[in-house]
């Protein structure tokens, strides 16, 4: 029965666009529907807020380029400070800065227990 | 030739509509309507509501038109806004079928043998297009109504070229296996 399987099957008695009066009608009850949303773009795409919108993209790109090289400069600087590694180690597992700052400047000496207790600083004696 | 490239592309209406031209919405509409009418129908049997559903597809499309990342691919882009536009209001017009109770049917106006085998006719290829997948039926009708190219099918869906010709060869088998064979030929055989 089916001689010519894939020829076109006529879909045109479905066609709302037959009735040129008809599609008329339709078109323009979209274009009702439509006028406040027109209105509104044509009013924002005047605005200084469609001019700053418009650059909102291309601003945010670069900002975020800012922060990752950034971020990548300031992870390089803390990697090639001395004693850096020291003092973020010591301070993770809690022991205070003060405290780090003597070993890891002078090893053998002990800070006074005032220099402990009340922060003064270290008397060469 | 000349005539047909001084069309603006999609792409250049879409572009004009952002800013709010309803020239360039318009020509959208009517370049667009009947594909997505026709979308529309295949889902939900009844021109009534395929209208509403397409009729309210554009409005929705225009107010998420930022949303369109590809200008030059709007139609598949309203195509998907059309079938879930045409989803919901199936839902909901199921909703309210199980709830009303009294549903009177009124009278028409008288209609000729002519308008009724129409009608008839109508009806089939509807609940023919309802046997679809959604792709298979968005490519049978831009391809043998829209008109368009594999190519143009396979960018505006978002599928290969060979995938666009596979939908087309088993839609058109799955509607002449539910139309019946010469049918729809015999009938526009005047």
């Amino acid at each position: 029965m089916n001689d010519r399987p894939n020829d076109p099957v006529d879909l045109s008695a479905l066609d709302p666009t037959r009735d040129p009066a008809r599609l008329e009608r339709t078109v323009q009850a979209i274009l009702d529907r439509a006028a406040p949303e027109l209105a509104r773009r044509r009013r924002g795409s005047t605005g200084i807020l469609a001019e700053l919108a418009g650059w909102r993209r291309p601003v945010l790109a670069a900002a975020a380029v800012v922060l990752v090289l950034g971020a990548g400069l300031l992870a390089g600087y803390e990697a090639i400070r001395p004693g850096s590694e020291e003092t973020a180690l010591t301070e993770a597992i809690g022991v205070p800065r003060q405290l780090a700052g003597w070993v890891a400047a002078d090893g053998d000496r002990l800070p006074s227990a005032a220099a402990v207790l009340f922060g003064e600083p270290t008397s060469n004696e | 030739m000349g005539a047909a490239d001084a069309e603006p592309t999609d792409g250049a209406l879409v572009e004009r509509a952002r800013h709010g031209d309803p020239a360039a919405f318009s020509g959208l509409v009517r370049r667009h309507y009947r594909a997505a009418y026709l979308v529309a129908l295949g889902q939900l049997g009844n021109p009534m509501d395929a209208e509403d559903a397409s009729q309210d597809a554009f409005v929705r499309a225009l107010e998420h038109l930022d949303d369109c990342r590809d200008p030059d691919r709007f139609v598949g882009w309203l195509l998907r806004i059309v079938r879930n536009r045409a989803h919901n209001l199936r839902d909901y017009l199921r909703v309210r079928e199980a709830t009303d109770i009294d549903e009177t049917p009124v009278a028409g106006p008288s209609r000729t043998d002519r308008d009724e085998e129409r009608a008839a006719l109508g009806q089939r290829l509807t609940a023919a297009l309802a046997k679809l997948n959604e792709v298979q039926r968005a490519v049978v009708i831009l391809h043998d109504v829209e008109g368009y190219r594999h190519r143009e099918i396979a960018v505006t869906l978002g599928i290969s070229e060979g995938m666009a010709r596979q939908h087309l060869f088993g839609a058109r088998k799955m509607l002449r296996n539910v139309l019946g064979d010469h049918a729809v030929e015999e009938y526009f055989r005047e």
